[in-house]
Formats: structure tokens, C-alpha cells, sequence
């Protein structure tokens, strides 16, 4: 069992028309950190839903450890949405008991120490804070945990550069060697130095699943300018 | 799982409902202290001394009693309503979905701790009630008999009470007054465990509209109440005949009978909306 995801057939139709995923095959490795990078409308949301359980593929088949998307899979997958899902009338510690209490894998002093890190006083409540402030205290919440997979949906869209930065690190020091993350999002150039793979979606089928070093190798260019090469409108 | 579901469910709906509950003890006092003007007991004495503005006060305070009584309990369903709708189904859902929980299981704790604290007010509201009759019974006992205590009459008379409860439930139920008490008080808990299943119910097939959720749940709502309605009419047309022929005899009993299939409709359609809830959760969700 040394994949970590297994995508066989996979398609979802949200009506007759509109097909978000086409048939995808895919199978993901432990122990990366993996670029889903597509235009709007390329399927990347509706691919992370499926991944976490919140759709049901139309047709195919998604296995996480060897398991269909259920509580087994969710107990081992960490999701962070590209929106604010935490509740507004809690305080970060109340979060943080939340998360302690359904998640066996969170670390409470862990997510302590990246607080602290970044000043962020646990008694705040969330409707008191910023949206990067926010944005924070939920990837803290998904970093803090010791998953398998990491899905993390556009992390650092509504943030500064200076705590883009602080993102990144966060991603890449606190998951562990054998956990895979999944990283969608626009801003290639700001996490290419982060990615050691890539995988390109268009009109929800996949176009490429490669290695970032080969294709600086055969194409003699970074991600995001081969990105728009291939994306060119 | 579950106890963690119910824990965290129940933390974060209390404090609301306890404040709901202090304004339910707020007006439980104003009710009260409404029927202390020279009104009532001017009333009861058979005393015509006039209309003051502190009759007039007293009389708007019940008002605004029984109106606020109302408001508690539509507070309440507002309030449970909104905030399963945000939980399950706003952005607020993304988290309770990918928690490592069956949809049953978080189904199933929405509605414990939403039916708990519906039966929890109701039977709070019926208490209040009964507090403000209670001392408006006093008021008048004391102004008929001169007596100071309608309690220690009550204490001193309860064979006579017993007696008066067992032909008010048994009015009632056919049941003396213990059977009639159980019997009244399962039929509560019921009630508010099959309430709170119809609003998730109908929040949740409101979910299948694309763009209008909110209406959709609103539709559904009274959809599903008529549909009681036209099941528990249509159940008990032979009955009413029954009652029409000789109606001492049977209307205490098709009373219950009919108490009994309402409760059993209610029951059925609950347990047929749970398991649509979870088919829609588990196959046709779609968060936004």
C-alpha cells in the first residue's frame, strides 16, 4: 500500500451538460508536495471535494489508505477550504479544543507554538480577527494535525507576501516526510519553489502529472511560465 | 463520536438558549406581577371602582406576556433552524463534513441536542403558564375566600385535586390521572423530536435547489406540514362519524385513538424525512 491516492475512472456531472470531471485516472505517492494547478473551472474544486468526501463522484472511484472517502479517510486527511469555515462566535482556544477532540492526530501544543509564532492570542475571538488573521488560525488548525494528506485549497490567495512566506514554511516544516500535500492554487510562481510534482487539469480532465524537475528539464522553463504556455488563452 | 457531537453541539447552542430561557423567567415575572393591580381583585370581589393606568399597565404587561411568550418559542425555532442550516450547509459545513464522523451520527446529534432544547422550552413555556394561572388562581382565592394561601389549601385538599386532575386527564385521555400524566408527557417528547426533524428535514431538501435554498426549505416545511395534515384528516374522517353517533361515550377514546394515529403519522414521516436527510447528505450534497 505505498500509494497514498488512488483515482480510477473518476467523473462527476453536476447535470447533463456541465461536466466538471472526465475520466480521470491518477494515483498519487506518499511523501510529496503536489501542485493542482488549473484555469477557473478546470475541476480543481470539484476534484478536492470528491477527495474529501463532500461529493459524490458520478462515475470511477477515489481510495485514500485503501478506503472510499468516508470517516476513515477523513480522520487521515486534513482539508483546508479556499473560504472561512470556522465558526465566527468561537475563540481561537475553543478551536483549538474543537479540533483536539475529533482529530487524534492534532497536536495542541503544536498549533500553541505556531500562535505564539505569529502573536495571535488564543482567547481572541475569530469574528475580532483579520481575514489573513483568520486564514491563519485555519491553516495553523490543518498544519497542526499529523495526516497522511494534507488538501490545501488556495492557502495563499488572501494573504500578504510577507505572510505568504510564513505559510509556506508552516507547509513545508510541519508535515511529515511520509504525508503527501496537495496544494491547488493560481499563484504558481509564489509555491513553485515549494512543489516537487505537478498536475495540470483542463475542462476537468488531466492534461499532465509530472515531476516539477522534469519539466524544468524538457521544457527548459519554470511551472508557471510553462503554466502559460499551455494555458494560453 | 456521537458523545463528541452532542458535547459540541450542545456548547455551541447553550448560550443562547439560555438567555432565552432568562427572558422566558423575565416575563414569567411580569406575567405575574400583572395580576397584582386593584383590577383583579376588584374583579373577582365584584367591586366596580374604575379603570386606572395601572390596571391599564397591568393589563399590557399580560400582553406582552403571552406575545413574548410566542416570541421565545419562534425564537427558539428560528434560532435552531439557522443554526443547523449554518453548520451543516453554509460555510460552516466544510468542517462538519470532513470530520471524521458517519452522516448519521452527525444527523443524529443535531437532532438530540435541538429536539432537547425544544422540549427543555416548551416544557419551561408550559411551566411559566402554569406559574402565572397559578398566581392569578391565588389572587382570586384570595379575594373570594380572604384566605392568604391558595397552595396550602391546595396541600391540605389533595385528595380533592387528585380527584380533579383525574377527571381533567381523564376527559382527556380516557386515563386516570398518573397514565394520563406519562402518557402526556411522552407524547411531548416525542412531539419535539419529531418538530425539530421536520425544520432539519425540510432545511435539509431545501439543499436540492440550485439557487434557492432558503425558499426551498420554506416550501418544504409547509409541503410536509400539509401532508400531516391531509393524512391525519383523512385518518380520522370514520372516527369523527363515531363521535357524531354517540358522543359521550366515544369521545374520550377516539380522542386517544386519534392521539395515537397523529403520533404514529408523525413518527413515520420523521423516521421517512431522517433517512431522506441522510440520502441527500451523503449523495446530493453540494456545499457552495
Amino acid at each position: 500500500m505505498n500509494d497514498l491516492v488512488e483515482i480510477v475512472g473518476l467523473s462527476k456531472a453536476y447535470d447533463e451538460r456541465t461536466t466538471a470531471i472526465n475520466n480521470m485516472t491518477l494515483t498519487l505517492p506518499r511523501g510529496r508536495i503536489i501542485g493542482l494547478l488549473g484555469p477557473n473551472g478546470s475541476g480543481k474544486t470539484t476534484l478536492i471535494k470528491m477527495l474529501n468526501g463532500l461529493l459524490v463522484p458520478t462515475q470511477g472511484s477515489i481510495k485514500i489508505n485503501g478506503f472510499y472517502p468516508g470517516p476513515e479517510t477523513k480522520a487521515k486527511v486534513a482539508y483546508l477550504p479556499d473560504r472561512t469555515y470556522l465558526n465566527n462566535a468561537q475563540c481561537v482556544s475553543e478551536l483549538l479544543d474543537y479540533y483536539n477532540d475529533f482529530y487524534a492526530d492534532f497536536s495542541r501544543d503544536r498549533a500553541g507554538e505556531m500562535l505564539t509564532g505569529l502573536n495571535i492570542d488564543p482567547t481572541s475571538k475569530m469574528k475580532t480577527l483579520s481575514k489573513g488573521t483568520k486564514e491563519k488560525v485555519q491553516l495553523i488548525l490543518v498544519m497542526s494535525r499529523s495526516a497522511d494528506l494534507y488538501i490545501l485549497d488556495e492557502p495563499i490567495a488572501g494573504v500578504d507576501p510577507a505572510a505568504r512566506d510564513y505559510i509556506l514554511r508552516t507547509i513545508i516544516t510541519n508535515y511529515s516526510p511520509e504525508a503527501t500535500i496537495l496544494l491547488a492554487t493560481h499563484l504558481i510562481g509564489d509555491i513553485e519553489s515549494v512543489l516537487d510534482e505537478v498536475i495540470f487539469l483542463r475542462y476537468g480532465q488531466l492534461v499532465l502529472y509530472n515531476s516539477v524537475d522534469n519539466i524544468r528539464m524538457q521544457h527548459g522553463k519554470s511551472v508557471d511560465a510553462y503554466f502559460r504556455e499551455v494555458f494560453a488563452c | 463520536m456521537l458523545g463528541k457531537l452532542v458535547k459540541h453541539e450542545w456548547k455551541a447552542t447553550y448560550k443562547l438558549n439560555l438567555g432565552l430561557i432568562a427572558i422566558l423567567a423575565g416575563l414569567t415575572i411580569l406575567g405575574c406581577l400583572s395580576f397584582c393591580t386593584p383590577l383583579w381583585t376588584n374583579a373577582f370581589q365584584d367591586i366596580d371602582a374604575g379603570f386606572t393606568f395601572t390596571d391599564l399597565t397591568g393589563i399590557m404587561s399580560l400582553i406582552f406576556y403571552f406575545i413574548g411568550i410566542f416570541g421565545v418559542l419562534w425564537g427558539l425555532i428560528i434560532y435552531l433552524g439557522v443554526h443547523f442550516y449554518r453548520n451543516m450547509y453554509s460555510s460552516e459545513g466544510y468542517l462538519t463534513h470532513t470530520l471524521p464522523a458517519s452522516s448519521h451520527q452527525l444527523l443524529i446529534s443535531r437532532i438530540l441536542v435541538g429536539g432537547i432544547w425544544y422540549l427543555i422550552l416548551q416544557v419551561l413555556i408550559v411551566l411559566s403558564i402554569f406559574i402565572v394561572i397559578f398566581s392569578m388562581l391565588g389572587i382570586m382565592y384570595r379575594a373570594i375566600t380572604g384566605e392568604a394561601s391558595l397552595w396550602t389549601y391546595i396541600m391540605q385538599n389533595q385528595d380533592e385535586v387528585m380527584k380533579l386532575l383525574n377527571e381533567v386527564f381523564g376527559s382527556m385521555y380516557n386515563m386516570d390521572a398518573v397514565a394520563g400524566f406519562l402518557y402526556f408527557i411522552f407524547t411531548t417528547i416525542l412531539g419535539a423530536f419529531v418538530f425539530v426533524m421536520t425544520l432539519y428535514g425540510a432545511i435539509t431538501i431545501g439543499q436540492l435547489s440550485a439557487k434557492h435554498k432558503v425558499m426551498m426549505s420554506i416550501v418544504s416545511y409547509i409541503v410536509i406540514s400539509m401532508i400531516k395534515g391531509i393524512i391525519a384528516y383523512v385518518v380520522a374522517l370514520p372516527s369523527l362519524f363515531y363521535v357524531t353517533n354517540d358522543i359521550y361515550s366515544g369521545y374520550s377514546s377516539t380522542t386517544i385513538s386519534l392521539n395515537l394515529i397523529n403520533v404514529l403519522i408523525n413518527l413515520v414521516l420523521s423516521v421517512g424525512l431522517y433517512f431522506i436527510s441522510n440520502y441527500i447528505i451523503t449523495r446530493k450534497l453540494n456545499l457552495e
